[in-house]
């Protein structure tokens, strides 16, 4: 798969809805390098999305998510399910590379046909999901996958992001990691649908089992109370547990409500500014880069003769943005 | 034939030590040869020298026995085999992955027939057998090996490596999770304590792990995490300290750090018995008293200009005998490149074989003894030890560690280090950083050390057409039956013997074991459990 | 925006990770997405993963005797399987013999135990065309 302009875009576009794996696997690095006509294939794709179920994970490093998930796809293979997974990790902010490892704990699957494992970089974004991502579940989606799980790191903002994309987002925590539980900012308590406590082993695991039944003794917004789960994914030990666990949630989604509804409004508006936003600053930067003033106005801004509030007025005035 | 005198007919005594009756310190620190806390040596003087071998293993059974013969030929005194990378890595020869190496970089087991074939016409109850190839399986052999030739288990010496720490991150892995690990070796030190007490079922390796650039005291304080800890988990067996503690041993490296070297395994002499005795509670002297073996360090020796490696491996097998080491194997000039050629078996056995016999060396007794050097240099190296020891054990509980991936990172930070060492010549190696040669004229002895090993394909057919003769019930049987025993409290040995005695291969017992603790038959994801639906 | 997407791995029972995990943070450090394989690949588990990450270069790290016969293998797969992915092996053990036969089958670029680093980054940039923007 050279680098070469593309084979054209339709049939990615119709081999992915036919589940092929390299027409897919084409349009995620489309969709990752910002290609222009990756917006016209997510178009075409979103009518046959929405089938899938997707599961996100996040939590601190060190948690055992990638082993869990490892565990998640044998069960979902043993029930004839097709799997697709979303493993994202962080670009370094440095050199902007990154060292994708996490499909490593998955490697037993590397020869099932149905099992499609696909690496992300954060790529300067902060949170770990990026457009990428989104894009990345749409054409999984398209492609017919039953699940879809989505990985993230877990440090910063993007636990709460793993949530708007994810119809269960699943939060993976080990007793005993220092003050880690406790530390856990409020963000990740409130998104999480499902608590899995790993390790559980550890003499401490009821402790955190405890405590955190503490924090969701009354239910949230929702109206969905998050169970705590026990596992030992290194022994495959509670998987069971955790299936039952997101089946219920999906009954519980399905069922019902006006919450429900409201906060998939909630996403849907979201996830449209969010995109919004995106476009508008690509966008900018074209434009920014059109202007032959644009060197001397930020030279008067370096030097004291005008300030960013004049000159953005000045810009957005000569735009017809105000 | 050893003299007592020197070539001027002055007369060596077995132990030189103080005259002056300072006799506590004396004895509180150091102890004659074979007396608490052992510094000076595990035994009192004998004569003897060490036991002289050379790592072997090649290609099939059949060929390593007579590599094994040969050795015996010309002067070894035990044998140590290894396994190829299938074998160590409880994989069978038809594995997919194990294709292109099978019997390349060791002999090629995976049945007990193998093992029969592979000890053929070796005198067990004469020859000391020490293998580095999987504890449970060699173990489970050598027993119905016994039982085959009318011999008595009792009567089996040699040793096997239980290293449930470091192994799988360290170049063998079982791809078993540590608990696991932890109880296949409890199991088989518990069952040599019962059914071959002359035998190490418990042989500490820290040569293998020390390999990825460690320094002395990192290795024996790794060593000592490993070994504190499986003495612990066999006393919480209701175990008592005496009944195994006796066959512990230590196979430890050897590096060109001459004087450390040897101040290392005093120290480790001493800090093995002190510990024994006063914090383990052990009574009995043979369990305070360890022996230490040694395999010299590959990580010293260079691709560049094999000849070399000659001379380290002399100069190290000089200071191991200042040391006193129970046994010792050399790593031979090729090593870089392939296990042992014949050629460099050989030079390695005449090496020991000319400090052996030729110089005094075994005529007298840890000679360091009482340098204001060495037991300077001892006393540090064992605090420095000490404390590195607690340091780890500080951070928790041990097994948290090895799940945590707490090794794996520092191996790979020791061995960053070494090669920074290298690439900075912070650590000389001549031929390597110093004293190059073109590679043109590198010739002496580049074509038997480049030599390669041709990966035995027909071993790959003989395993699956074996796998189809075998009386299939009866297989079934005995894994399920073992597949139980794994998840119960039972010693794990018998039912293995048995999977054995069905036909059962190294790689399907092993699968059972993965699959009664939850974990995958095979990690690798290419093969299915033969009980299928029975589980 | 877009990276060079290198897979890295070793092929067989080698369980040598140190120079592949040193390569891929060398990788990482010069702007790439290293898909990181870690040990136990075989041809058929590489070509696999370079299809799902839709990867541009191949980095086997080999310190044992297998990439002479696995490398062979892998250049026919992909082959097999239309993948026009360069190939570059490097390890202690690959003797200037040994490079310039893999060299003729077809691999893209060999490092023996000699092998600077930067010879390295500027082979994988060598062998990933631009993208021309398109």
């Amino acid at each position: 798969m050279t680098r070469r302009p593309e084979a054209s875009l339709e049939r990615l576009v119709d081999g992915t809805r036919r589940g092929d794996l390299r027409s897919a696997s084409r349009l995620i690095r489309l969709i990752d390098d910002g290609h222009p006509s990756a917006r016209s294939a997510l178009k075409q794709l979103f009518a046959h999305t929405g089938r899938a179920l997707v599961v996100g994970l996040t939590g601190p490093p060190g948690a055992g998510k990638s082993t869990l998930t490892d565990c998640l796809i044998e069960h979902a293979r043993q029930a004839g399910l097709s799997v697709g997974v979303l493993a994202v990790d962080p670009s370094s902010p440095i050199s902007g590379g990154a060292i994708l490892g996490d499909r490593i704990r998955m490697n037993r699957f590397a020869l099932d046909e149905q099992v499609f494992v696909r690496s992300l970089a954060s790529r300067g974004h902060f949170g770990g999901i990026t457009p990428a991502t989104r894009g990345a579940i749409r054409v999984m989606d398209a492609m017919g996958k039953d699940v879809i799980f989505v990985e993230t790191v877990g440090v910063g903002q993007d636990e709460v992001d793993v949530a708007r994309l994810a119809h269960t987002t699943i939060v993976v925590a080990v007793p005993g990691l220092g003050d880690d539980i406790q530390a856990m900012k409020a963000g990740i308590l409130e998104v999480a649908d499902l608590f899995v406590v790993n390790k559980s082993d550890h003499p401490d695991a009821d402790k955190t089992v405890a405590y955190l039944h503490n924090i969701f003794r009354r239910a949230p917004a929702g109206g969905w109370i998050p169970p705590i789960v026990k596992a030992q994914a290194l022994h495959h030990l509670g998987i069971d547990d955790i299936w039952n666990a997101i089946e219920e949630h999906r009954a519980y989604r399905n069922a019902g409500g006006d919450e429900f509804a409201e906060m998939h409004l909630a996403n849907c508006r979201k996830e449209l500014e969010a995109f919004l936003l995106e476009s508008l600053q690509d966008e900018l930067a074209r434009k920014l880069e059109t202007i032959p003033e644009i060197r001397g106005f930020v030279r008067d801004i370096a030097v004291g003769k005008s300030d960013i509030y004049a000159t953005s007025d000045r810009i957005l005035n000569d735009m017809g943005l105000r | 034939m050893k003299s007592n005198t020197t070539r001027s007919n002055i007369e060596l005594r077995p132990v030189y030590g103080p005259n002056d009756p300072n006799a506590d310190a004396y004895s509180e620190r150091f102890g004659n040869p074979g007396e608490y806390p052992y510094t000076r040596g595990t035994r009192a003087y004998s004569g003897q020298g060490w036991i002289q071998r050379e790592l072997s293993g090649e290609g099939d059974a059949k060929r390593s026995n007579e590599q094994l013969k040969y050795l015996m030929s010309i002067g070894q005194t035990g044998l140590d085999v290894i396994g190829d990378s299938p074998t160590m890595s409880l994989m069978d020869p038809d594995h997919p992955l194990a294709r292109y190496t099978v019997g390349t970089q060791g002999v090629s087991l995976c049945r007990h027939d193998d093992y029969r074939e592979l000890l053929e016409g070796i005198p067990l109850e004469q020859m000391s057998v020490s293998s580095s190839c999987p504890s449970m399986f060699t173990v489970a052999s050598l027993y119905m090996l016994a039982k085959e030739r009318d011999i008595s288990p009792g009567n089996l010496r040699g040793s096997v490596i239980e290293w449930p720490f470091y192994a799988e991150h360290c170049s063998y892995a079982y791809k078993m999770p540590f608990d696991l690990h932890l109880r296949m070796s409890c199991d088989v030190i518990e069952f040599c304590a019962r059914e071959m007490p002359r035998f190490h079922g418990y042989l500490e390796d820290t040569y293998f792990f020390s390999e990825a650039g460690l320094n002395a005291v990192e290795e024996a304080a790794l060593g000592f995490v490993e070994i504190r800890h499986i003495v612990r988990t066999l006393l919480a067996r209701g175990l008592d300290i005496d009944s195994f503690a006796p066959r512990i041993a230590i196979l430890t490296n050897c590096s060109m750090d001459f004087y450390e070297e040897i101040a290392k395994i005093r120290a480790m002499r001493r800090i093995f018995a002190r510990m024994m005795k006063e914090e383990f509670g052990a009574k009995d002297p043979r369990s305070q008293a360890v022996n230490i073996a040694v395999h010299t360090s590959g990580l010293s020796l260079t691709t560049e200009q094999p000849a070399n490696n000659i001379v380290r491996g002399a100069v190290q097998t000089v200071a191991l005998g200042l040391a006193g080491v129970s046994a010792l194997e050399i790593s031979t000039f090729d090593e870089g490149y392939r296990t042992p050629s014949k050629e460099a078996h050989l030079v390695g056995l005449r090496t020991q074989q000319v400090v052996d016999l030729e110089t005094n060396i075994n005529s007298v007794q840890d000679p360091f003894g009482g340098s204001w050097f060495m037991e300077s240099l001892t006393d540090e190296v064992e605090a420095k030890i000490l404390d590195m020891v607690n340091d780890i054990e500080s951070k928790g509980d041990p097994a948290e560690l090895v799940n945590s991936g707490y090794f794996k990172q520092f191996f790979h930070g020791t061995m960053g280090r070494y090669h920074h060492q290298v690439h900075d010549g912070e650590v000389v190696k001549v031929g390597m950083n110093v004293h190059e040669m073109p590679a043109e004229e590198d010739t002496l002895l580049r074509d038997i050390s480049e030599e390669k090993i041709t990966p035995l394909f027909d071993r790959v057919e003989q395993i699956k057409r074996f796998r189809e003769g075998r009386d299939h019930p009866r297989l079934l049987d005995a894994l399920d039956e073992l597949y139980g025993v794994v998840q119960s409290d039972e010693n794990m040995l018998e039912a293995v013997i048995a999977c054995n005695e069905a036909g059962a291969t190294m790689g399907e017992i092993a699968g059972i074991l993965r699959q009664a603790w939850g974990t995958p038959y095979d990690p690798y994801g290419h093969l299915e459990s033969p009980l299928g639906a029975r589980r | 925006m877009s990276s060079i997407r290198v897979v890295v791995g070793v092929l067989g029972m080698d369980q040598h990770e140190l120079g592949a995990v040193g390569i891929a943070k060398m990788l990482r450090d010069n702007g790439m997405e290293v898909i990181y394989t870690g040990c136990f690949n075989t041809p058929e588990t590489i070509v696999q993963t370079v299809i799902e990450e839709d990867a541009d270069v191949i980095g086997i790290s080999s310190h044992s005797w297998e990439y002479l016969y696995y490398t062979p293998e892998l250049l026919s797969l992909l082959e097999q399987n239309d993948l026009d992915i360069p190939v570059i092996v490097g390890g202690s053990v690959i003797t200037e013999e040994d490079a310039k036969a893999m060299l003729d089958k077809g691999v893209a670029a060999v490092f023996g135990s000699g092998a600077v680093v930067t010879d390295m980054i500027d082979a994988v940039r060598r062998l990933v065309p631009d993208d021309a923007t398109s």
